[in-house]
């Protein structure tokens, strides 16, 4: 019903898709909401891997997120109502299949969450040979509501989750070697970009305009383990106007926060801000499980900037470091301009 | 403290279980098809850049919430596309109210950086260039034209769609329509005539 002239018509056909989210919008946002909504809404994470498959199913956008999303939504929440409501552990079944996804946690995008518990595997003394059945299997809904009870609970606990993992691999009643989130290979996902936990901030009022706080420095990536909780760096807090003062957050965690702020910066408009804790990143975490993502939104931010020939160069070396990657595509005309 | 998942009360009757894992499925659907057009219609609706993902998250989960109530009346996008209406006027009011320099700072925001913004390929700029345009065009319309002209001449929604959606009348709606489009074209020209005198 548009009777528009031509002119009218062209401009709206060429700013067709300029509002259309990215990858990274998308798996973004699909993990915070299936945090918020948990098991309830099956948006392939099911109830029981919240993180990880949150992030593996954002990661997989397309086919992966609705294939394997649907059976793992069926498996882990027909799970988390057993052990929600009942508490009853009757199906191996069942235990195999929330622990199988619960593996799938032990992806490189399983940002905040993960490395939250990391950090307290670091921080907790105690190794724990071999945990009873319950409170591995109790990780599951735990991890599910994770933003609260990760924070408050014991449940949550690392050694739970080492035990929990390390069952899911044996699948015997032996456990099988804790496989710890330290020994996360850095391997990216393989079709798609390693999404983008973003920590919540605030749950209860999810309009309000973000805080627009910068993350902190944190101990590099959660693939080394590191010896102690020190940061390596407060440094860039106290000279970078758009750093925070708090350094609460370690490893994936702080990467996400700290390139996740990034692309909000970069967003809103304020490259510079963007750049600076895009360099923050890469500075803290030159390897770190978000390079591709940091890098990618660096040739972004100085193409903001108007920085227009260091733009060029960070889009080529990103090209030829990443060529595969779906970021490409965005930057491709940045790189293309030199040519 | 006990841990969140003790903390919430669930029904263990198996009709119930079997109820919500319909929904679950549908509901996982309707976000892996719609959520594309979810994000670009609250932005183009008006959402800020920066509130854009608690915006979208607020309409899944109020999506979620009320999905009950949908049960095939419309279309599930013209079903959405109310909720998307609805979420981003609440929150454009709201931000309004506490933040007016929000709204109307991005609307400066946006009108300096159309001009600096020089670099890229011609393909690349002339796109972004009529984004930006379109951007700050939906931003001179008054609310209720805005929702209209999105919803018909970037979202292709047919004039009776959109009066579901935004809750008006059918001829309100066609003259809500005509009016922006007077507005679209004489905005064009305006940028015809400042382009014409940047570049003689």
């Amino acid at each position: 019903m548009s009777d528009l002239d031509e002119a009218g018509r062209a401009l709206i056909a060429l700013a067709d898709d300029a509002h259309d989210p990215t990858d990274m919008d998308r798996a973004r946002v699909r993990a915070a909401l299936a945090r918020r909504l948990g098991a309830a809404a099956g948006l392939g994470l099911g109830a029981v891997a919240g993180v990880g498959a949150t992030a593996k199913a954002a990661a997989g956008a397309g086919t992966v997120a609705s294939a394997g999303g649907a059976t793992t939504a069926a498996a882990g929440s027909a799970l988390a109502m057993k052990l929600m409501g009942i508490v009853a552990i009757t199906t191996a079944v069942g235990v195999g299949a929330g622990i199988k996804i619960g593996r799938r946690s032990v992806e490189p995008g399983a940002a905040a969450k993960i490395s939250e518990v990391h950090t307290r595997r670091i921080a907790a003394p105690l190794p724990a040979p071999a945990p009873p059945p319950l409170p591995a299997l109790a990780l599951a809904p735990a991890r599910e509501q994770s933003t609260i009870a990760c924070g408050a609970g014991e449940l949550c606990s690392p050694r739970n989750v080492a035990g929990g993992f390390g069952r899911g691999q044996g699948g015997g009643p032996h456990p099988s070697p804790p496989i710890s989130i330290e020994e996360v290979p850095p391997a990216k996902p393989i079709v798609q970009p390693a999404p983008r936990h973003e920590p919540r901030r605030n749950e209860a009022s999810p309009i309000k305009a973000p805080p627009h706080e910068a993350p902190s420095e944190a101990p590099p990536a959660a693939t080394t383990p590191p010896p102690a909780l020190e940061t390596p760096a407060a440094t860039t807090a106290a000279s970078d106007p758009c750093a925070p003062a708090q350094t609460s957050q370690s490893g994936v965690a702080g990467e996400a926060r700290l390139v996740t702020d990034g692309v909000r910066a970069r967003r809103s408009g304020r490259s510079a801000c963007a750049l600076s804790l895009l360099d923050a990143h890469a500075r803290v975490f030159p390897d770190g499980v978000l390079a591709e993502e940091r890098d990618a939104e660096r040739a972004l931010a100085l193409a903001a900037l108007g920085r227009t020939a260091e733009a060029r160069t960070a889009a080529t070396a990103f090209l030829r470091k990443y060529p595969a990657s779906l970021l490409g595509a965005r930057l491709r005309h940045l790189a293309d301009a030199s040519r | 403290m006990r841990p969140g998942w003790l903390r919430r009360t669930h029904t263990p009757a198996s009709a119930f279980v079997a109820g919500r894992a319909r929904r679950r499925t549908w509901f996982a659907k309707v976000y892996d098809a719609h959520f594309t057009f979810v994000w670009r219609s609250a932005r183009r609706l008006g959402t800020p850049e920066a509130n854009l993902d608690d915006v979208v998250q607020e309409i899944f989960m109020v999506a979620f919430r009320r999905q009950d109530e949908f049960e095939g009346r419309s279309s599930v996008k013209t079903w959405l596309y109310g909720i998307v209406f609805n979420v981003v006027r609440a929150h454009r009011r709201e931000l309004a109210q506490k933040h007016p320099e929000v709204i109307d700072g991005d609307r400066r925001a946006d009108s300096d950086r159309l001009i600096d913004g020089g670099e890229g390929p011609q393909e690349h700029l002339s796109k972004r260039e009529a984004a930006r345009f379109i951007d700050r065009f939906l931003d001179s319309l008054d609310e209720d034209r805005r929702a209209v002209f999105v919803l018909a001449e970037l979202e292709q929604l047919t004039a009776p769609e959109i009066a579901l959606v935004v809750g008006a009348r059918l001829n309100t709606v066609y003259s809500r329509l005509r009016l922006a489009r007077v507005e679209f074209t004489q905005a064009i020209e305006r940028q015809r005539a400042r382009d014409s005198r940047r570049t003689p």
